[in-house]
């Protein structure tokens, strides 16, 4: 009975961790897609629950991640998270931190990433660490993700 | 034993759930609600104002008789409470049949995410409440059916369409390929009371854009939509369809290339004015620049096949626009965001498309709803639905 407990309880926390989102903000949004911010070779990766396209980029980075490990990635929900979004971005494995968008404007937290995205998902930027980024619009495959980011 | 497990399971998990709210709250992250603005309005025959927006689990139709500074007592659309999709390009939509009875048509999202039924309830002219709701297609597979519109002519037939995953769940059951959903149609002989069994209109449509649909100069119904054209330019095409739903004739629409594995979330707008041509804006990446189009679509009468006056509308930002013509004015609105404020902006014609004077309308910090033109009689307005503001109507020049 108690083990069950126990299990029930690393069910639930673990659940509820992976599921977290951080809202956010103008500066944050800003900041994330500045090339400057980024020292090592980093994803951000703006997707949503309904796009079927950015969860074939989502699975690509978790393999990517696996094999790199100074490669950091961030994600971005470019939707308020709802009952799937949780679930969603845990079936593509992909680590990282997420972010989500939360109260605020969409157009202004889009804004904010970068002024000449124009809502299209997924919408992914490649910095390599060195002051490079490029910003791709649609599905990238493997050997895109590498080649930009210069991983082996 | 087993009912004392779960009891403890629930409060568990109930325990659970209260602790995350309170960390939520020590970071300042509570969950944030979604949006849901999608709202449709429409002028009905005898020039009241009708608006269908979403409050919790049903749809509300709000009326006004004087341009949205008073209203009469909402009515619900639904009253068993059940899922619905209202925002962004998910929209509600509404229609008068000839006899001036409202048709309302909304998706309801089911269990599996992204899945859903395309919905139609009717007030009949003169009645205080809504019929109960149907669904109007046959097939009640948990899969896609979204982004309906529905479009009534003449006759009294009523014609919807929705973007449909069928064909591609069938081909993924065979593992082999197929380019993002399909557009079907449905169509119903008794003022929307049962619709016949639903058609295919095409293959390969984009998965997340909303359909425009309207009438032809002879009232055969219009539909254009984001369309994946091989291997994958995400541009348009253009349907006319026959009394039973069936297409007569498909075209490509644009030719913009816009060669992306990608959903733009952003659906076209068409109107056919009085002299019979097609009026359409778009959202489009051409030559490696995203931005909202005008243009006359090919195949109206005194059209060729090729896209004519395509210009970029607005300004780079531009997006979610909406066209309509009436009494010899053609109007385009869209929302822009100029880096602090949101602008609903315009743009009027009189001279079917080949010039255009700006038109600036208003501007708000808040979150904001896609812009609509709707037309009273022979005038046009646009019509906002603004976070901060409400419902807001603006009748243009």
């Amino acid at each position: 009975m108690r083990k069950l407990f126990a299990l029930l309880l690393i069910a639930l926390t673990t659940g509820a961790a992976a599921a977290d989102f951080t809202s956010l903000d103008r500066s944050t949004g800003r900041s994330l897609t500045a090339a400057a911010s980024h020292t090592r070779p980093t994803v951000v990766a703006l997707w949503a629950s309904d796009c079927v396209y950015c969860k074939k980029n989502l699975r690509t980075l978790a393999a990517l991640a696996k094999a790199n490990r100074q490669l950091r990635i961030v994600t971005v929900a470019a939707e308020v998270p709802g009952p799937a979004t949780g679930p969603e971005i845990n079936k593509t494995g992909v680590p990282g931190e997420r972010y989500a968008y939360g109260d605020d404007v969409p157009e202004a937290l889009a804004y904010a990433l970068d002024p000449h995205w124009r809502g299209e998902l997924p919408r992914t930027y490649l910095f390599d660490g060195k002051g490079g980024v490029q910003a791709v619009s649609g599905v990238i495959d493997a050997a895109g993700f590498r080649a930009a980011l210069q991983l082996k | 034993m087993k009912i004392k497990l779960l009891l403890f399971a629930a409060i568990l998990s109930l325990a659970g759930t209260t602790a995350l709210a309170h960390e939520h709250a020590a970071h300042g992250t509570t969950t944030p609600a979604r949006a849901e603005l999608a709202s449709m309005a429409a002028f009905s025959p005898d020039g009241l104002l009708h608006v269908v927006s979403k409050e919790g689990a049903q749809l509300v139709l709000r009326r006004s008789s004087d341009e949205g500074r008073t209203w009469l007592p909402p009515l619900v659309v639904n009253s068993r409470p059940e899922p619905i999709a209202a925002d962004g390009d998910s929209q509600p939509k509404l229609a008068f049949n000839r006899n001036g009875d409202l048709l309302v048509s909304w998706t309801k999202p089911l269990a599996r995410p992204y899945t859903g039924e395309i919905r139609l309830a009717r007030l009949d002219k003169g009645a205080t409440t809504f019929t109960e709701p149907l669904t109007v297609h046959k097939d009640r597979a948990e899969i896609t059916h979204r982004f309906q519109n529905l479009v009534t002519d003449a006759s009294g037939r009523v014609t919807v369409l929705w973007i449909d995953k069928r064909a591609q769940e069938a081909a993924k059951t065979k593992k082999q390929t197929y380019r993002g959903a399909a557009v079907y149609s449905a169509v119903s002989t008794d003022g929307g009371r049962s619709f016949a069994p639903e058609n295919k209109v095409a293959d390969y449509s984009c998965e997340c854009c909303r359909i425009a649909l309207t009438l032809d100069h002879d009232g055969a119904p219009l539909a254009l939509w984001r369309h994946v054209f091989a291997p994958n330019e995400r541009d348009h095409a253009l349907a006319r369809l026959k009394p039973d739903g069936t297409p007569e004739q498909v075209l490509r629409a644009t030719f913009d290339r816009w060669k992306v594995d990608a959903c733009p979330h952003q659906g076209p707008s068409l109107a056919v004015d009085a002299k019979g041509t097609r009026h359409a804006v778009w959202f489009d990446q051409r030559d490696g620049d995203g931005r909202v189009f005008y243009g006359r679509l090919p195949g109206g009468p005194g059209n060729n096949n090729q896209v004519e006056g395509q210009i970029p509308v607005g300004g780079p930002r531009a997006a979610h626009a909406d066209i309509a013509s009436a009494g010899g004015v053609l109007a385009i609105v869209w929302k822009e965001f100029d880096g602090e404020r949101t602008r609903l902006r315009g743009l009027r014609s009189t001279d079917s498309g080949r010039n255009f004077t700006p038109l600036e309308l208003a501007a708000t910090d808040g979150n904001t709803d896609q812009p609509r033109v709707i037309a009273r009689g022979e005038r046009l307005f646009a019509f906002w639905r603004q976070a901060n503001e409400g419902f807001k109507v603006y009748p243009l020049p």
